[in-house]
């Protein structure tokens, strides 16, 4: 089995992305676990990840709960193309990480890029497109 | 307007009506309003009233007998 | 009857003053034009207390100075005496005029305790005269005497009709009641004469039937129950008389408050509608704020969800297609595989195992262990990322629901707002305090009112049982006196003293009522030839109760509907009738006559004045402001005199300038 890690890391310049986001209403009052989970999934959208150029602490392991890990566990086996990995903690962790890393960049870039009709509304139609190309390609 | 010793025409007149056909009775106070209207104020009213009533009183009395 | 000169030493500002009033060839009409403070309300005053000996039109601060001239006073030494004079010569129309004059003197003290360095007026005397000059010889009343000349020129009763202010005008029929105008009508109808015969009959007649008692128990019974009766019959009339004056007022009040709420009642249902939709509105965007943010909250949910989902159905797939392929869960207990290599033996088989087989199952127990905590794994997430896919694919519900209902927040906020903002509109320039404090007032009225009335007809029962018990008193006396022989002179005394005093009584009443008949027919006549409508109003009415209106050409009440100069109309009418029917020619005297009118009904109330002034003398005590050029033009060619009022440089004393030269 591999060690258990008690943390994700974020790369440093991250840290400012997030506190974007959570000035933003998706974002407001949530905690820095849902707001990571968030992160790795627009990674995952947008099939885009991206190596920690620096390892800051971020989230305590222990926060994750069955369900978060059931997904991130999905991320690992779907980028690694095998079950097993969901042994290796550490290994699932580093996927999520950077998917994460990318996919905090690509929220920041859309708030910004948002300034008259909101990142809100940006956000809705990017998952509007999403869920449209989902059940279309059904 | 009114002056010294002269009542109204419109008071004079009111007593009349109201005493219709009972002359004594007009007279008897349109008397008493001229000497009212003579002695305005405080005056020794109580001897020319009561005189006048004992002159009058009983030949009224005599006259509305029923 | 006209005042030709008013004469004034030491009273007020005035120090030394003499206004004559010579009449004008068309109209008798003089103007005194001043400022405030310069003495205008202060002749009133003065002609006031010559005639009467009161000050009704001081202001407060004057009122709390001493008549004294200031000037004089402080220019005068310890002891010195100060006369404080106002002489009226009037013009009775006879031969000679009358003078009325009232003296005060006063002694000045200089430093009274406390007061080292004031002088200090001490009043000593009042004189008040009437001088009568005829024939060279002057007479001087003095007492009842001069009073009653008093009473010939301006009765004191009604001088409020002859001497008064536009204040007293445009308050007169908020506040008049009908006790009010009964007691002007009173006054006019010269009933005094009847009314002193009317007490000393009745004074006389008591005294008749008290001598009777002593001639039979019986009659000194009967009598006394009589008295009794009377007595209690009277102070039923007059309980009844106070509870109507009461309930008029209470209803005048009443419409007073009616008549200000009208068109502002509304204010206090629109205050307690704003406070509810105000409220409304504090929840609407309370529950808007909550429904945003769970939106949001489903974006969050959703995005994540969005991510995910490609992979987790591929996992999803993963574990359907291990489970069946039996790969999960797995078919070998590690357990097995755990004591066959701790025996050397094969659990299966029971043969011993080689080196070779313990190292193949060393291996296959390692990969099983992974294997299982794997398929462990997977067997325990299956459920949930099942799961994902059916709340995946309810995005665009949970997004269109909660568009929906923020959505029909927003439009109940707008409406909301909208509803707000036309309240507001409506409450502009409503002040809702006094909107409440007029509700509280027409509440205490009509409260007031229902009260009156609830005791006016309890007091009118007993008015009906102190008649029947005074009817039968009367007849229980009258019988027992025919039946007491000894009482002869004394019986046809009283009847006759009972009869005179009913036929007073039944002559003042036609007297009143022919007087109210005439006034109200004067009031018609005046105010309808003075209104500048002349089709809006068409007759004025007083009826038995002494309560006035007027009424319109389709027999409505108007009176509440009034504007503040056509109610002063109605007023000066009221007024100038009572002259009219009085037969009393004496002149009019208005202090600031067009101050409460304003714009054109200014001119038109100039106007009338100056009609009136043709018949008889009027004197206008006006403010420059008053004095406006369309007033000027109106008033100006037709006055006969037209004087400033102004302060000396001092500003201790008035002094008049004429305005016009060769005057």
């Amino acid at each position: 089995m591999g060690t258990k890690r008690d943390r994700v890391f974020m790369s440093q310049d991250d840290r400012e992305r997030y506190e974007k986001l959570k000035q933003e209403a998706v974002g407001r009052g949530r905690d820095s676990k849902e707001l990571f989970l968030l992160a790795v999934a627009t990674g995952l959208r947008n099939q885009v990840r991206r190596p920690l150029e620096t390892r800051h602490e971020f989230v305590r392991t222990e926060y994750f709960n069955d369900r978060d890990m059931a997904l991130l566990h999905a991320a690992a086996v779907s980028e690694t193309g095998d079950l097993n990995v969901i042994g290796d903690r550490s290994a699932v962790l580093d996927v999520a990480e950077e998917y994460a890393h990318a996919g905090i960049r690509l929220l920041a870039d859309m708030i910004d890029g948002s300034p008259h009709e909101g990142f809100e509304k940006a956000f809705e139609k990017e998952l509007y497109e999403a869920h449209r190309a989902t059940n279309g390609a059904e | 307007m009114t002056d010294d010793g002269e009542l109204r025409r419109e008071t004079l007149e009111a007593v009349r009506s109201a005493c219709a056909s009972d002359e004594t009775l007009r007279k008897f106070l349109v008397d008493l309003l001229c000497e009212e209207a003579e002695h305005p104020g405080n005056w020794r009213w109580k001897e020319p009233y009561t005189q006048r009533i004992a002159e009058t009183a009983t030949e009224w009395a005599k006259q509305n007998e029923d | 009857m006209r005042i030709e000169q008013i004469s004034i030493a030491n009273y007020r500002q005035y120090e030394e003053v003499e206004i004559e009033f010579p009449p004008g060839d068309a109209a008798d009409l003089h103007l005194l034009i001043g400022e405030n403070g310069t003495g205008k309300t202060n002749l009133v005053n003065a002609i006031t207390w010559c005639l009467y000996g009161d000050e009704p039109h001081l202001s407060r601060a004057s009122s709390a100075v001493a008549r004294p001239n200031t000037g004089v006073v402080d220019a005068a030494s310890d002891g010195d005496r100060v006369s404080v004079r106002v002489e009226l010569v009037v013009d009775t129309g006879r031969e000679s005029p009358l003078t009325f004059r009232r003296e005060e003197t006063y002694r000045i003290s200089c430093g009274e305790e406390g007061q080292p360095n004031l002088n200090v007026p001490v009043l000593e005397g009042t004189e008040f005269v009437v001088i009568r000059r005829e024939e060279g010889d002057a007479e001087f009343l003095d007492g009842e005497e001069a009073e009653a000349q008093v009473e010939r020129f301006v009765p004191k009763g009604i001088r409020d009709f002859f001497l008064f202010d536009s204040e007293r005008l445009d308050q007169y029929f908020r506040e008049a009641t009908a006790q009010s105008i009964r007691h002007a009508i009173f006054e006019l109808s010269r009933i005094d004469l009847l009314e002193r015969v009317s007490k000393h009959l009745d004074t006389i007649c008591t005294e008749f039937r008290r001598k009777t008692r002593k001639e039979s128990p019986q009659l000194e019974e009967a009598e006394r129950e009589l008295e009794e009766a009377e007595k209690r019959r009277k102070e039923a009339v007059s309980r009844v008389g106070t509870c109507r004056g009461e309930i008029t007022t209470a209803r005048q009040k009443f419409e007073e408050c009616r008549k200000e709420l009208e068109g502002i009642e509304h204010a206090s249902e629109l205050e307690r509608r704003r406070g509810e939709v105000e409220a409304t509105i504090g929840r609407k965007r309370q529950a808007r704020e909550e429904k945003a943010q769970q939106k949001a909250g489903l974006l969050l949910e959703h995005g994540v969800l969005a991510g995910f989902l490609p992979s987790v159905e591929r996992l999803v797939r993963s574990i359907r297609d291990k489970r069946d392929s039996h790969e999960i869960p797995p078919a070998i207990a590690v357990s097995a595989l755990e004591e066959s290599l701790a025996q050397a033996i094969c659990e299966l088989c029971g043969q011993p195992l080689s080196v070779e087989a313990q190292n193949r199952v060393r291996s296959l127990q390692e990969q099983m262990e992974i294997s299982a905590e794997v398929s462990l794994a997977l067997l325990s997430m299956e459920g949930y990322l099942s799961q994902v896919s059916e709340r995946a694919a309810g995005f665009e519900d949970d997004m269109r629901r909660a568009a929906e209902d923020l959505r029909d927040l927003d439009t109940d906020l707008t409406e909301l707002q909208s509803e707000l903002a036309e309240i507001d509109r409506k409450l502009v320039g409503m002040d809702t305090a006094r909107v409440r404090e007029l509700v509280r007032q027409r509440g205490k009225f009509d409260n007031m009112h229902n009260d009156a009335q609830q005791r006016l007809g309890q007091f009118q029962v007993q008015q009906r049982l102190a008649d029947e018990r005074l009817e039968k008193a009367k007849e229980a006396y009258e019988s027992e006196l025919k039946r007491t022989k000894k009482v002869g002179t004394l019986r046809d005394q009283i009847a006759f003293c009972q009869r005179a005093v009913g036929a007073v009584d039944e002559a003042k009443q036609g007297l009143m009522a022919s007087t109210r008949s005439d006034i109200q027919a004067g009031t018609t006549r005046i105010f309808r030839d003075l209104t500048w409508k002349q089709h809006t109003f068409e007759r004025v009415w007083i009826d038995e109760d002494y309560s006035l209106g007027i009424v319109d050409p389709e027999g409505r009440e108007r009176l509440g509907d009034l504007s503040a100069a056509e109610r002063q109309l109605l007023a000066l009418s009221f007024t100038l009738s009572l002259h009219e029917v009085s037969g009393f020619s004496s002149p009019i005297l208005v202090d600031t006559p067009v101050a409460r009118v304003t714009g054109d009904n200014r001119k038109r109330f100039a106007q009338v004045l100056g009609r009136l002034s043709e018949g008889k003398q009027v004197v206008l005590i006006l403010t420059p402001d008053e004095y406006s050029p369309d007033v000027r033009e109106c008033l100006a060619p037709m006055a006969a005199t037209v004087r400033r009022l102004a302060l000396d440089e001092h500003e201790r004393s008035t002094r008049l300038v004429s305005m016009r030269d060769g005057n």
